[in-house]
């Protein structure tokens, strides 16, 4: 809550109903502004107070694959990605002694060398050593279930609370034993791309010279009209039935993606994960997301602080670990579905961005040509030629802004492998 | 210094005298007054009397004396009135009953006695009054008896009757205090009282509510009586008035004690031209305040639900408006504030951290009397009036913001939507039904109201109703009855969405009957007993759609109820002139009651929803689940000189009643929690340990008290923990250890133009959530700063009067900024991206400091006035220093920036003007 107060122009005002005549002259000097007064705080050195620590992302699946532990570090705020934890050595041991040991396939990436499937009532525990020789080890974690299963996944066309038309992706899963409990749920979401002024043809600078230049177009050399775009979820979809009669996943919303958003316009496809996760593990997530989510209410920050989970350093119990390592029961699901399917005859959303057609020119000197200096920052596709009836005063080309006329701006040309039209 | 000088002329003079020859002298006195006497020998002899001349008796003196030396005839002279002589050389200098010694007692000189004017009075051994300018410009001196070399008695009886200054009339249920002695009495049927005071100089005040305290000093040579003729409050002025609680804080058991008196208020400048005493509060060692504009209190390392603050003995679960800028209490309506943050007396019990004891003023029953203040923000009127006179008055305050109105006058379209209002009133009826018995009746009820978003407007309400009987059963025994109830409670009405909008509430409420009794048995005991119960009834939360339209489902937790019960038996025991002890006892009793159902978990693991093994239901006023245990109030004083003592205490507390937050300050829409099964009440225990030194009787006051203070099951909460409408809140709750010790000095000075204090603290405070199970940890289970942990404390009021009229107060506060929780990182989980947090409480926020001023101008002190007025003007935080209130992180264009917001950045004057009639 923030409020502050304000001097104003005093006000003067003369009470006349005071005995004897007294009069009294009151100057108020305030006013109370609802308007927050924040601004930047100096008290904190993002670079000198970094934590540098491991980061554990493993999750052991009863999937038969190689399973996979991913290892980075924490890092600063005005660095990218993060930093892989290379050259380490990755063991599980479960409770009968059996270690299944890992190899690092690509930094920071560590495969078990031989693939096999979390197994129920076995223990499994990880233990880390880093290139610089600190251990870590986790607590022993088993399945929490023998199987689970997505009984249906579908996509509805709804209207949200909020008034918003789109479409809702959901899952239905019911486990009679009752035994599943926690849900954690991953999706990845696929979809066609056409790029809307896609031309064969591609602009290019052949040479330029002080007083003379060549533009010209010629044949693409890749599939750039057609593409593929991917996207993961970006908030951790826990849900319990804890409390509920039954343990039952009934049109649980795992996605929802308004009819204005470009990617439904013309095939879609999303695969859902579906982990069923320890209670430690589901209270980790639920502490993460709470933490990385604004309550919105003045009166009840959440109290953050480091949160530690299941793996701690075996050599000094005061370094911090990040992560959890997990064993969870999985299935997986894929669908696809079509603009048509839901919204049949219905104006396709508009694209990414708004495209333009222009014209560039190539006037200038050397450096100063527009529609050169595009080409060559990768700004902009060839749309077409401007021919008499074109735009006026502008350069030889019509061009649109690249992701207009080049698929591979938002996705990958290739067709994935489980695509099915 | 200076006024050594005439001293030690005085006495040089006096050791050369006794060398010299004497001469004789004859004369003959018929019907002679004393005056004439003294002229006569004077004229004679060439000595000078000095003497006041109201000293000599009336009676006229005839006697004849035939060539004797000078001190015979004096001796013969004198030797049937209460005046003593001293020769000096051909000085003659008489006393009212002292003997002037020759010889002084050795160190005497160490004392530093001061007098200003030796004519007027002298000092003498073996009783040495301490003297202080105080003395002669405020306090009249009483002699009582003549000082006789060969009395061996070294206590007396002093009697006397205490009136009306205007009316003569008796007035019973007076206290008589000897402030030096500590002894006190008060006065019986008839206005009479008797006390015994040990031989010496001793301070007498008779007090009483509605009555200017009337100060005498009296040195005591024998019986005697002393009578008191009391003015009733009215032509008091407002003096800076800081109240001599000097000696009461070197003679009294308690450590950790304060008193504040509403006046003092006046001398810490103003926010927004409104008095604050709980702002007063915060400048006393060992108390903080949890945030500028944050309500609550930190009370040596304790959280900010565990003070009990209580109004007429009835307690105030919110005691401030406005998000804690201003306090509740109407400034006008108070008499005073007596803070007790250890050594809590017997009759208070749960809350673990401190009591705030604040008294209404007692209500005048002779005529009608007022006060009004207006201030920038508020404007606050105050009323007394007889109802009966002279036996009952009634008093009523009200006070009401009008920044709505400052609001609405600004041209912006979104302030319009904005709004902030509260007011608060008072009513207090006094009724003295005859000369053992009176009652006092308080009402109270305060009501905010405000919206920070337009789309959701916020309230809350105290409501206060105390009645208290008093009853003396003759001058040794004294009961009261005192039955109140209280209530808070606040409302949430969201109304900003299509189909969301909600009205959300929550409920507390308590009623408590509580009997004492106090029996002065002796001079060695002074027992006080009883007993209280309270029936707290609490509505966690409700929530309710607004329209049909809207889909938010209605909820409702049930009821909680609980019975807190205590007996209690204190006794002061004077072991001798210098120790005393204060040994209480009380025994606390709990008990959660039904109807409820009660969640049974699995013993080894946390609770949580997914281990609950059953749900019990128990039926109205079973009692579920009881709790409770012996409560030990003991301290000591050891008196090492007058005026110098040590001080140790030790007691433990139990609190049933627990905020729900995970806020850093406590908020007013913070829910309250009875302990139940899965919920344990919270404890501490407490040593403490001070030395007090008063210097110049009680012109300096210096203290130095250490502390060292236990916790347990002090709630916490799992982060994100889901804490409203919540009816297993027991899921969300961590219960760890507290730990705090600091030290804590105060020097205060109380007298003179200069006078104000200074205070220092040092503390450290200490949480640590350990279990275990990993989830329920926080920093691997070790202890870790609190929220409230700011080991240097540094508070400065002074005041300075320049006239009568005109006096300056300043006001600097020095603290530690408190610990927070920084991020230091990001990191990757499963492909997202999270914010990695520091340990809890690893990092602090910037120093906070602050210096306010303030300016009081009275208006004329003509004694014919119609009404008193005076005018405040003040500045706050006049440094303009930014304090942040808190820092918080945002994201912005993929790079995190750390913010901080405060209240006050800038300066902020105000004006208020008061009067009375």
């Amino acid at each position: 809550m923030i409020l502050t107060m304000i001097v104003m122009a005093p006000i003067r005002r003369i009470k006349k109903d005071l005995p004897k005549g007294i009069s009294m002259g009151i100057a108020m000097c305030l006013s109370l502004v609802f308007n927050s007064c924040v601004e930047p705080f100096e008290g904190v050195d993002f670079i000198t107070d970094f934590e540098d620590i491991l980061v554990v992302n493993a999750n052991l699946t009863n999937e038969l694959k190689r399973q996979e532990v991913v290892l980075t570090r924490s890092f600063r705020f005005d660095e990218e990605e993060a930093q892989n934890e290379e050259n380490a050595m990755v063991i599980v041991v479960d409770d009968q002694g059996t270690e299944l040991l890992f190899e690092e396939v690509s930094p920071g990436h560590y495969l078990s060398e031989m693939a096999f499937a979390a197994q129920p009532d076995r223990q499994y525990t990880l233990t880390i050593t880093t290139e610089n020789g600190n251990n870590y080890g986790s607590t022993a974690m088993g399945l929490p279930t023998a199987s689970t299963q997505i009984d249906a996944l579908y996509a509805e066309r709804i209207v949200t609370d909020d008034g918003d038309d789109g479409i809702g992706i959901f899952v239905d899963s019911f486990d009679a034993s009752g035994s599943s409990n926690y849900y954690r749920h991953e999706f990845v979401e696929t979809f066609k791309i056409i790029a809307p002024y896609w031309s064969p043809l591609d602009a290019v600078v052949v040479i330029e010279g002080i007083n003379t230049f060549d533009v010209r177009a010629i044949l693409r050399e890749q599939e750039e009209q057609v593409c593929f775009g991917e996207n993961r979820n970006t908030d951790i979809l826990i849900n319990s039935t804890v409390g509920l009669d039954e343990d039952r996943l009934e049109r649980y919303g795992i996605n929802f993606i308004s009819s204005d958003n470009y990617i439904l316009s013309h095939r879609y496809s999303i695969l859902v994960r579906q982990y069923v996760q320890s209670a430690e593990a589901f209270s980790y997530f639920e502490t993460l997301k709470g933490l990385s989510q604004n309550s919105g209410n003045v009166f009840s920050e959440d109290q953050p602080g480091f949160l530690q989970g299941n793996i701690f350093s075996l050599d000094d119990p005061d370094e911090n670990v990040s992560g959890f390592f997990e064993v969870t029961t999985v299935d997986e699901q894929r669908i696809f579905f079509n603009y048509e399917d839901f919204f049949p005859g219905e104006e396709l959303p508009p694209y990414v961005l708004d495209c333009i057609v222009y014209a560039p020119t190539t006037e200038g000197s050397f450096g100063q040509r527009e529609l050169l200096n595009l080409i060559y920052e990768d700004a902009i596709r060839f749309y077409d030629f401007n021919f008499n009836g074109g735009i006026p005063g502008g350069g030889p080309f019509l061009v649109v802004s690249t992701p207009c006329g080049d698929c591979t701006a938002l996705g990958s040309n290739k067709v994935p492998e489980f695509w099915v039209e | 210094m200076k006024n050594i000088w005439p001293w030690l002329i005085f006495f040089f003079v006096i050791m050369a005298y006794g060398q010299e020859q004497q001469p004789k002298y004859s004369f003959d006195f018929d019907d002679n007054t004393f005056k004439e006497v003294f002229s006569s020998i004077e004229a004679k002899s060439g000595v000078k009397f000095f003497y006041a001349e109201d000293w000599l008796p009336e009676t006229t003196f005839t006697k004849s004396y035939d060539q004797l030396v000078l001190p015979d005839i004096l001796k013969n002279l004198f030797q049937d009135t209460d005046l003593n002589f001293f020769i000096d050389k051909d000085r003659i200098i008489l006393t009212q009953r002292k003997i002037i010694y020759d010889n002084l007692p050795e160190g005497f000189f160490d004392k530093k006695p001061t007098v200003k004017d030796i004519e007027e009075e002298v000092v003498a051994a073996p009783v040495f009054v301490q003297r202080n300018e105080r003395q002669t410009t405020r306090i009249p001196t009483i002699y009582i008896g003549k000082e006789n070399r060969n009395n061996i008695k070294r206590r007396y009886q002093l009697k006397g009757t205490i009136t009306d200054f205007d009316t003569g009339k008796p007035l019973p249920n007076i206290a008589i205090l000897a402030k030096n002695s500590g002894l006190g009495t008060v006065s019986g049927n008839g206005g009479n009282y008797s006390l015994t005071l040990p031989a010496g100089s001793d301070i007498i005040e008779a007090s009483s509510l509605g009555y200017l305290t009337n100060s005498k000093r009296v040195v005591i040579f024998s019986d005697g009586s002393l009578n008191f003729a009391l003015s009733e409050t009215r032509e008091q002025l407002d003096e800076v008035v800081v109240r001599a609680d000097a000696l009461k804080n070197v003679e009294s058991t308690t450590t950790g004690s304060a008193n504040i008196d509403v006046e003092e208020s006046k001398n810490i400048p103003l926010v927004l031209g409104e008095r604050n005493v709980l702002t007063v509060a915060t400048s006393l060692p060992g108390i903080t305040s949890a945030g500028e504009g944050a309500t609550g209190f930190n009370v040596r390392g304790g959280k900010t639900d565990q003070n009990l603050i209580l109004l007429d003995d009835g307690i105030i679960y919110n005691p401030t408006h406005f998000f804690g800028i201003f306090q509740a209490l109407n400034p006008v309506a108070i008499e005073d504030v007596n803070i007790y943050k250890g050594s809590i007396p017997v009759q208070y019990g749960g809350r673990l951290s401190s009591v705030f004891d604040i008294n209404s003023k007692s209500v005048d029953a002779e005529k009608i009397k007022g006060e009004v203040s207006i201030g920038p923000i508020t404007a606050n009127a105050v009323v007394q009036m007889p109802i009966i006179k002279e036996k009952s008055g009634l008093m009523l305050g009200g006070r009401a913001a009008y920044s709505d109105w400052v609001l609405r006058t600004l041209n912006d379209s979104q302030l319009k939507d904005s709004q902030a209002s509260f007011y608060d009133i008072i009513a207090k009826y006094d009724h003295t039904i005859d000369e053992n018995n009176d009652i006092g009746i308080t009402a109270y009820y305060s009501d905010d109201k405000f919206s920070i978003t337009s789309d959701s407007l916020f309230g809350y309400t105290n409501r206060l109703l105390s009645a208290k009987w008093n009853h003396r059963f003759g001058d040794k025994k004294f009961g009261s009855l005192i039955l109140n109830n209280s209530q808070y409670k606040f409302d949430i009405d969201f109304d900003g969405s299509s189909n969301a909008n909600f009205e959300q509430s929550f409920q507390v409420d308590e009623t408590e009957l509580k009997l004492r009794f106090n029996y002065d048995v002796n001079d060695t005991h002074n027992l006080g007993f009883g007993t209280s119960a309270k029936l707290y009834r609490l509505l966690p939360g409700d929530i309710r759609p607004k329209s049909s339209t809207d889909l938010i489902t209605e909820l409702s937790v049930p009821e909680e109820k609980g019975l807190e019960a205590a007996l209690f038996v204190s006794d002061e025991l004077t072991v001798n002139d210098r120790l005393l002890l204060n040994l209480g006892l009380r025994y606390s009793f709990y008990s959660f009651l039904g109807p409820s159902v009660q969640r049974v978990y699995e013993p080894d693991l946390p609770k949580s929803d997914n281990t609950v093994i059953r749900e019990d239901s128990f039926g109205n006023n079973d009692f579920i689940q009881t709790y409770g245990g012996p409560e030990a109030r003991i301290s000591a004083r050891y008196l090492l000189k007058n005026d110098f003592s040590i001080k140790a205490g030790f007691d433990n507390t139990y609190q049933f009643i627990h905020t729900l937050t995970n806020n850093t300050t406590l908020s007013p829409v913070d829910t309250w929690k009875l302990s139940d099964t899965n919920i344990r009440p919270q404890q501490a225990y407490q040593f403490s340990l001070g030395l007090y030194k008063n210097i110049n009787v009680d012109e300096y006051e210096l203290s130095l008290e250490g502390f060292y203070k236990r916790q347990q099951d002090v709630l916490d909460f799992k982060t994100g923990a889901q804490l409203s409408l919540n009816e297993f809140v027991e899921t969300e709750v961590l219960q760890g250890d507290g730990k705090s010790y600091g030290a804590e000095l105060l020097l205060r000075k109380n007298q003179g133009d200069l006078n104000g204090w200074l205070s220092y603290t040092y503390s450290r405070s200490f949480f640590r959530l350990d279990s275990e199970f990993r989830e329920e940890r926080v920093n691997d289970g070790n202890f870790f700063p609190s929220n409230f942990d700011k080991p240097h404390d540094v508070s400065l009021v002074l005041n300075y009067k320049f006239s009568r009229r005109v006096s300056l107060s300043s006001n600097f506060v020095y603290q530690t900024g408190r610990p927070v929780t920084f991020p230091v990182g990001n990191y990757t989980i499963n492909g997202i991206n999270f914010v990695l947090y520091s340990d809890r409480n690893k990092f602090r926020i910037p120093d906070y400091y602050r210096l306010d001023l303030g300016i009081n101008v009275e208006g004329n002190h003509k004694k014919k006035k119609l009404f008193h007025s005076y005018w405040s003007f003040s500045v706050y935080n006049v440094l303009g220093r930014n304090n942040p209130y808190s820092v918080f992180f945002v994201t912005e264009d993929g790079e995190i920036k750390a913010l901080q917001s405060s209240i006050f950045n800038i300066p902020v004057p105000s004006i208020t003007y008061n009067f009375r009639f």
